[in-house]
């Protein structure tokens, strides 16, 4: 106060003034950019819609997912029925309300998990090089081998996936893809000066990683965290339409169109309900991802 | 060049050979068929048993096991005896090869027919109306489950098509009707699995070439050639084309094994008589060996493809280096 009234300014209050009239903090400036990407707004507000619905399902569901209604057996959709009932009676909004607690939890275990094994991969074989890069690399390369779907197929037959080890699998063999992404970022960071001033004066390798690379790995990560999360929901949905994902009477959207082969040519809605539902969550998925993508480039100009 | 291929080719051998260990142990986890033999047949005898389990090989160790297959295979083209069938594994794959084959390969041209111009078209229009609605469609094509496509399809195209308009053109099941292997035949029951799988190619490769073109249009070289008042003809389709196209042909060679996977859904979907359709069937049946069989199969598909787009980069492109 004193000094204000000297009517000299010090250099910090220059830039607290400057910082007030026009900074913006990194944060702002994601925001903005991601805001200006119309699609992926709706995607996110779309798919955090459907993550509430998903974790209050047990609560607004209109009724059990295995309750009978004797009075609508097959039955088209209706008032009482939005999505119609399938042939014993069960009304298929709950069951797709249900089915796609399982789908969306899912999605979100895979692209978490597959992150986090992928970015440690990735973080550790960009940052040290030689052996590690080699042995690691080496692992992706092979892991990338495996043909998914097939594999899958062959796995699931054999010990009857459900909605969690399904969740396990699925991460254990999507991460190549985010540990590549990421390493090439860290290729690009590891050399610069930051990092070299950070070893200077003596901070552990762990440290490095985690505090002074990883954050600027992070925008890579999460986009490509996002495009997982819909490629999870999609290779569900195929093993259990195959029956060899998760069983009945658990419902996920793909068994809920498995069971809608049988009567398929009269009862259509039991066929086009879930998988519009599949639709509409992995466009939201990858919109979602695409704005992230835009907002994240520090290539972008403002 | 030879060096780079050399090492390139050791390296896919020492990555397929552990996923063969894989596959194999990961199939003997399916249990010996020889007990489901017997819990399925509990008077078989002891002895028949013995002689059952002695010719599978099922009595020696699995490490023993995994070398007598591996060895089969790599030296005689030989991938044993079927569980269930009572022939071998080779009687059951070689007749579902030229299905699959021509399935995919039919896919893969007709989605590059259409996608390749429309990535160009999209490019060269940049933010137009056809660009955007393109853009939409494409996002919409690889969020789209194939399996609900095709089911879509089948209901649609297949029997209200046929059961609403009397329009019988699409065959929904198999490869031939009973009584007829006519091309046209052939045709009708392909166009419904080709379209199942062709959709998010177009999505995939369209938005690859897109963005393809888009680099080499903000190129220097491409600006000197506008510069020299060529005419728009010459420059995209001579100047232009030909650089955007080397990305895309990659993604193609590496795309046809990863298409390859996908032939299990659109192939079962369709009862489409190729190795995919036999893949889930024989997990259905438990037959492993045909399972363990087709699952190599795909891997070395997926490897020989790296290879091939590898190698072809390297050779199309000379600013890849080959170290």
């Amino acid at each position: 106060m004193v000094e204000q009234s000297t009517g000299v300014q010090t250099g910090q209050q220059v830039t607290e003034e400057y910082g007030k009239v026009k900074g913006r903090t990194q944060r702002e400036i994601l925001w903005r950019r991601f805001k200006r990407h119309k699609l992926a707004m709706i995607g996110g507000v779309i798919l955090i819609l459907l993550y509430i619905v998903a974790i209050l399902t047990p609560f607004i569901a209109p009724y059990g997912y295995a309750q009978i209604d004797f009075n609508a057996l097959a039955k088209g959709p209706s008032m009482n029925h939005p999505m119609g009932t399938d042939e014993l009676g069960r009304d298929e909004l709950t069951r797709v309300l249900y089915g796609g607690r399982v789908s969306l939890l899912l999605g979100l275990g895979v692209g978490v998990f597959s992150t986090l094994i992928g970015a440690a991969f990735g973080i550790v074989s960009g940052y040290y090089g030689r052996f590690a890069d080699v042995g690691i690399m080496g692992l992706t390369d092979y892991v990338l081998t495996l043909p998914l779907l097939p594999l899958l197929i062959v796995i699931g037959g054999i010990f009857q996936f459900n909605a969690l080890t399904i969740t396990w699998v699925l991460a254990i063999l999507l991460w190549p893809t985010m540990s590549r992404i990421v390493r090439g970022q860290v290729l690009t960071i590891r050399d610069q000066e930051f990092v070299l001033a950070a070893k200077a004066v003596g901070v552990s390798g762990f440290r490095i990683m985690l505090r002074h690379i990883l954050p600027n790995v992070v925008g890579a990560m999460v986009v490509q965290a996002t495009l997982t999360v819909g490629l999870a929901i999609l290779y569900e949905s195929a093993l259990s339409f195959l029956g060899v994902g998760i069983q009945p009477p658990t419902p996920s959207w793909g068994n809920l169109l498995q069971d809608a082969q049988t009567n398929m040519t009269s009862d259509w809605w039991l066929a086009v309900f879930p998988g519009v539902m599949i639709i509409i969550t992995v466009l939201c998925v990858n919109f979602l991802g695409d704005g992230l993508r835009d907002a994240l480039d520090p290539k972008a100009v403002e | 060049m030879y060096a780079y291929v050399i090492r390139k080719l050791l390296f896919s051998i020492v990555i397929l050979f552990f996923a063969s260990i894989t596959i194999f142990w990961l199939v003997s986890l399916s249990g010996n068929p020889v007990t489901q033999l017997k819990l399925s047949n509990p008077r078989i005898s002891q002895q028949d048993l013995q002689r059952i389990t002695h010719q599978y090989g099922l009595d020696k160790p699995l490490a023993v096991q995994y070398g007598i297959w591996i060895r089969d295979i790599v030296l005689h083209g030989n991938f044993g005896l079927s569980f269930k069938q009572n022939t071998s594994v080779n009687n059951i794959i070689i007749p579902r090869i030229w299905p699959t084959v021509l399935l995919l390969g039919t896919a893969l041209i007709v989605s590059a027919l259409i996608a390749i111009p429309f990535g160009i078209y999209s490019a060269i229009k940049k933010y137009s109306m056809v660009d955007k609605v393109g853009t939409f469609f494409t996002f919409v094509g690889y969020s789209m489950p194939d399996f609900w496509l095709g089911l879509i399809l089948q209901l649609v195209l297949g029997i209200y098509l046929a059961n609403w308009a009397g329009v019988h053109i699409f065959a929904i099941s198999g490869m031939h009707d009973p009584n007829s292997s006519g091309v046209v035949d052939l045709l009708q029951h392909l166009a419904l699995p080709v379209m199942t799988l062709s959709v998010i190619q177009i999505a995939n490769y369209s938005r690859f070439q897109r963005s393809a073109m888009l680099d080499v249009l903000s190129s220097d070289y491409l600006r000197t050639a506008w510069a020299k008042g060529l005419s728009k003809r010459i420059v995209y389709l001579k100047h232009a084309l030909r650089n955007a196209l080397i990305p895309t042909i990659t993604v193609l060679a590496l795309n046809i094994a990863y298409i390859a996977g996908g032939a299990p859904i659109a192939e079962t979907i369709f009862s489409w008589p190729g190795v995919g359709f036999l893949l889930v069937d024989s997990i259905y049946k438990g037959d492993y060996n045909v399972a363990r069989a087709l699952l190599l199969i795909f891997a070395v598909l997926v490897v020989f493809f790296n290879l091939v787009a590898d190698i072809a980069y390297s050779l199309v492109d000379p600013r890849v280096s080959y170290d």
